[in-house]
């Protein structure tokens, strides 16, 4: 126990290497190695006999694991390897062979009943067995990439400066006042750093505020469920807000906690001076609370998904009570070991685990009892990979539980609790049996399907197409170029005699090779396919990346954090990569129509390319709460739609006001929180006049001071008057645009946007400009041809001009003629 | 179907032309009645008539004003020795008798070389008062073109007129210079546009 905690929290006493794998990614899981401090045999039966009395019949009385089979220290090693000649074509994985505790853990002994079963478990490759060579790639690559992804809470850690004590404190709500200068570095968080804080209110409260990592995504919907509430077993969240951290130069997520008084639970299990008696009381103590701090989520429908042995406190100095650590600083699991992990979350990027439910809690709870049970890591210095592929050859209680316990009433409930079948795992009921002292009736166990003829692939022999399908998606060139010579379906067809599987992958082929000239992707979604096809339960895999369906927002804020690969988030969105999964994986069970239709309206905003879609917006609506990553105003760490308009306001003097304040990222995230419809004004946004862009945009910014209620926004006024230029010149007439230009800096004095608007925009003066330019075009155009019609008859050799001469010449003669002839007349 | 028309429009050809032969054998008829009827007038009128005959030839227009000139003053000469045949003995010596006075003929004939001057003189002074108002009108127009560019900018000056109108006249390319300038210079543009002359 002393062992595992040590490792957990600082590796200082046992080195460098042992050090705690927390944060996002695993690299070698931690050690224990610390055999020194193990309690002598006698002790622990002493201790094991102070909990008889609560325990449930145990099997054994030795303090040692007599349950647990005896581990490999390699996948290798753990690998089930058939010869042709084993009559067995199937083999139950999960059942846990009892195995001789003294036996040392480099050795392979096995005891006389379970001799047979175990044979087909050795190593040895027969040499009948059919092996296929793949060319093999480097096979610490996955570690390597994911000791890269761990350093967002350490780089943020490094650039944060230390501030001297006397730095005056920071006030959240103008309640809680916050100090720098006083870190807590115990109660720190992988994402998150710890400080001081008081409450102006009650000062007696012992309190600390969690600073998070600005742009990591947090678990926003959870945080607004439990602020001011009372989870048992839980640490109290009494407030969060944003705070200007000038540590880093900006503002900052703060979450107020009630401060744990006794520290974390594994200074008493790591001290060796500690009696035994005393951690096992803890350790049944952790179990306790963690069932009812999981009862109290789950009223509330709440995953806690980071549940370690460093994330558990004692509440007091007497060490009486204890809490579950806090989970809402990071995306759910991105903090956790993989060995902390079900097999299935464990695959996927540490940002795409997903919220799951409370069956992954159970699993982690059983997990981190596991750990503090035992003197011991059986897991010590596995890379992620290799620890997935023993937990699935044989089975995460094989793996995690070793042989030195510290005791073994625990081993029933942390066996259910770490059973890899979700459906056989250990729930409420079986643990409320368990915490009233009932035998809980043992669950079934289901065979799993193993090959006669290991598959050799990436230096591991396979036997399960679970385990090959996970070694391929980390290879997947070699990956690939296997499915396409037909190798898979092969060996589904003869080491596995699964014809219809064999089939299915053949299809797969088939339909990418006819696809291949038209769509670039149809290899890597024939290989997508195929490994869903092998195992159902993995995650999505898409080229490099893997998340669970419900991980899919934070998967992606954290690689938008990274600054990473985003591109194949979106691409596997596009190529409706969950849909292959949900119709793989989760066949026709009705909740896949909510998620698929989910996914369909993220690919309609994939599909979009102007401002208020595209990835942007994906990343705000699958991420509540997620604050708003414009340059503009990343600063201010915004989370909420209320709080856009006076960040942008207060932006104006820093900002180039040269350019919209209405960015890709603020629009989507307008978009994404706003209850209303704007989907007119974000399609004005991206139309490709630069007045219609720039109209769009005052009319959304007026639609949320509206909504919003947000008063006088004399910044952004301002700022968005100066942009107005273009649209004023939509008016024809000079003298409306003057009228305009004069009365925008009254407008602007006001700070009232909808104003700006409808002296921009005002329909009638629209029309009436319109209709009297019409007028004006027409009236030009008459005068233009009457200009030309003069011109042309009235030239010096016109015919117009010479017949109207004549004609006047004629009837001058004419009128002369009747006047001598009636002066004749009237004379004669 | 296709004959119908044909049919149909024969006959309508053939009667116009039958109609103008029966015209001009109604009017050779009653030119000849009145040869006969009265031959010293036919006579007077004949002989006094021949500038107008004269400028009825030699004008080829169609509307024939020359011959409307000397003709209206050749009738005003020869209305005088018309009234003096009619009034005395109004026979065919009568009417030899005027035609041979030479102070008749000159006033005969100096009428119609009036009114060939009347026909000279006339129309280049009407083509003069004609090109005053024009050019008036004009740049009335133009003033009016002015005021609404100045008012809707040079947008409103139809882009065919640039490249067709502009290079027939003057003022075309005053108001539509090559490139469309910016509202502010709308006023460099507000000059008189030189009139037609």
């Amino acid at each position: 126990m002393a062992d595992t905690s040590t490792e957990l929290e600082s590796g200082a006493e046992i080195g460098e290497e042992d050090q705690p794998d927390i944060g996002p990614g695993s690299g070698p899981e931690p050690d224990s190695g610390q055999s020194s401090a193990a309690p002598s045999e006698p002790e622990a039966e002493a201790a094991q006999n102070t909990d008889a009395a609560d325990e449930p019949p145990a099997a054994s009385e030795e303090i040692e694991n007599p349950e647990i089979a005896e581990l490999t220290d390699s996948p290798e090693e753990a690998d089930v390897s058939v010869d042709d000649d084993d009559a067995g074509d199937s083999e139950v994985e999960n059942a846990a062979a009892p195995v001789d505790h003294e036996i040392s853990t480099d050795d392979v002994v096995l005891t006389d009943d379970d001799e047979e079963e175990e044979t087909t478990e050795e190593s040895d490759i027969p040499d009948e067995a059919e092996e296929i060579e793949v060319e093999e790639e480097a096979e610490n690559e996955v570690e390597i990439e994911e000791i890269a992804g761990v350093t967002e809470a350490q780089k943020w850690e490094d650039e944060t400066e230390v501030a001297p004590d006397s730095t005056p404190p920071v006030t959240l709500s103008n309640r809680y006042d916050i100090y720098p200068g006083r870190p807590l570095p115990d109660l720190d968080s992988p994402s998150a750093r710890a400080f001081e804080a008081e409450d102006r209110m009650q000062p007696q409260l012992k309190l600390f505020a969690l600073i998070c990592i600005p742009g990591m995504p947090v678990r926003w919907e959870e945080m607004l469920e439990i602020e001011g509430r009372d989870l048992p077993g839980n640490m109290a969240l009494a407030a969060y807000g944003n705070i200007d951290w000038q540590l880093q130069n900006q503002k900052c997520l703060a979450l107020i906690y009630e401060r744990p008084l006794g520290g974390h639970v594994d200074l008493l299990l790591k001290d060796p001076h500690a009696p035994e008696y005393k951690k096992i009381d803890a350790l049944r103590l952790i179990a306790e609370t963690g069932i009812k701090a999981l009862i109290s989520l789950r009223e509330r429908d709440i995953s806690h998904r980071s549940i370690r042995p460093d994330n558990i406190f004692f509440l007091d100095d007497d060490h009486e009570e204890v809490v579950l650590g806090e989970f809402i600083s990071s995306p759910p699991g991105f903090d956790q070991p993989v060995v902390f992990e079900t097999i299935e979350r464990g695959m996927a990027d540490e940002g795409g685990r997903g919220s799951g439910t409370l069956a992954e809690d159970i699993y982690a709870l059983g997990a981190t009892l596991a750990f503090f049970l035992q003197r011991q890591n059986p897991v010590r210095g596995k890379s992620k990979e290799q620890l997935l592929l023993a937990k699935m050859t044989t089975n995460s209680y094989q793996i995690l539980v070793g042989k030195t316990i510290l005791t073994a009433t625990m081993l029933e409930p942390i066996r259910g609790m770490l059973n890899d079948d979700e459906g056989e795992r250990w729930g409420f009921d079986e643990l409320d049996m368990w915490l009233s002292g009932r035998r809980v009736p043992p669950t079934q166990t289901v065979p799993v399907q193993k090959s006669q003829r290991p598959f050799r692939f990436g230096d591991f022999d396979h036997t399960q197409p679970r385990t090959l399908a996970y070694s391929m998606s980390d290879r997947r060139e070699s990956a690939l170029k296997m499915i396409k010579d037909g190798s898979i379906e092969q060996w589904y067809s003869r080491g596995l005699e699964n014809s219809e599987m064999a089939n299915a992958v053949a299809a797969a082929v088939e339909t990418a090779n006819a696809l291949a000239e038209t769509d670039p992707d149809a290899d890597e979604l024939l290989l997508t396919r195929v490994l869903m096809l092998m195992d159902p339960k993995a995650p999505v895999t898409y080229k490099n990346v893997k998340f669970m369906t419900d991980g899919f927002g934070y998967a992606l804020g954290v690689e938008v954090l990274r600054d990473g690969n985003i591109k194949t988030y979106a691409e596997s969105i596009v190529n409706q990569v969950p849909g292959i999964w949900f119709e793989i994986s989760d066949g026709a069970a009705a909740s896949q129509f909510t998620e698929l239709e989910y996914f369909a309206r993220l690919r309609s905003y994939l599909q979009k390319a102007g401002p208020g879609y595209g990835i942007e917006r994906c990343l705000y609506e699958t991420i509540p709460g997620h604050a708003c990553r414009s340059p503009l105003i990343a600063k201010e760490n915004i989370s909420t739609i209320e709080e856009i308009l006076p960040t942008l306001d207060a932006a104006e003097k820093m900002a180039d006001i040269k350019k919209s304040p209405v960015d890709r990222h603020i629009a989507a995230f307008i978009a994404a929180r706003s209850e209303g419809s704007i989907e007119t004004q974000l399609g004005e946004l991206g139309d490709l006049d630069e007045t219609i862009q720039i109209l769009g945009m005052l009319r959304l910014l007026v639609i949320l001071q509206d909504r919003m209620k947000s008063g006088t926004l004399l910044g952004l006024t301002k700022w968005v008057g100066g942009l107005m230029g273009p649209v004023i010149k939509l008016y024809h007439s000079r003298s409306t645009r003057r009228d305009i230009e004069a009365d925008v800096p009254r407008i602007v004095r006001s700070g009232d946007l909808s104003e700006l608007l409808g002296l921009l925009d005002d329909p009638l003066t629209r029309v009436k400009d319109e209709t009297e330019y019409q007028a004006a075009l027409a009236e030009f155009e008459e005068a233009e041809d009457e200009v030309n019609e003069i011109e042309e008859n009235t030239g010096p050799g016109s015919e117009t001009a010479m017949r109207t001469s004549n004609q006047v010449a004629a009837v001058t003669s004419i009128l002369i003629m009747i006047f001598i002839l009636s002066l004749i007349i009237m004379a004669g | 179907m296709a004959r119908k028309p044909t049919k149909q429009k024969a006959p309508r050809q053939a009667a116009p032309g039958k109609k103008a032969s029966l015209t001009s054998l109604l009017w050779v008829f009653m030119l000849a009645i009145v040869i006969f009827a009265f031959p010293e007038s036919v006579i007077l009128l004949f002989l006094g008539l021949l500038p107008t005959l004269v400028a009825l030839i030699v004008d080829k227009t169609p509307r024939k004003y020359s011959t409307f000139c000397v003709g209206s003053m050749n009738i005003t000469g020869v209305f005088p020795s018309m009234l003096e045949l009619w009034a005395g003995q109004n026979n065919i010596s009568h009417a030899i008798d005027i035609i041979t006075n030479v102070f008749d003929l000159i006033v005969m004939y100096a009428a119609a070389t009036f009114g060939w001057l009347l026909f000279m003189a006339i129309p280049p002074v009407v083509n003069g008062l004609l090109a005053v108002v024009a050019q008036h009108r004009i740049a009335q127009l133009r003033a009016r073109q002015r005021e609404l560019i100045k008012e809707w900018g040079d947008e409103i000056i139809p882009r065919k007129a640039d490249q067709t109108e502009a290079e027939k006249n003057g003022a075309g390319q005053a108001l539509t210079p090559p490139a469309a300038p910016e509202a502010a210079n709308i006023e460099d543009l507000d000059e008189v546009p030189p009139a037609p002359s």
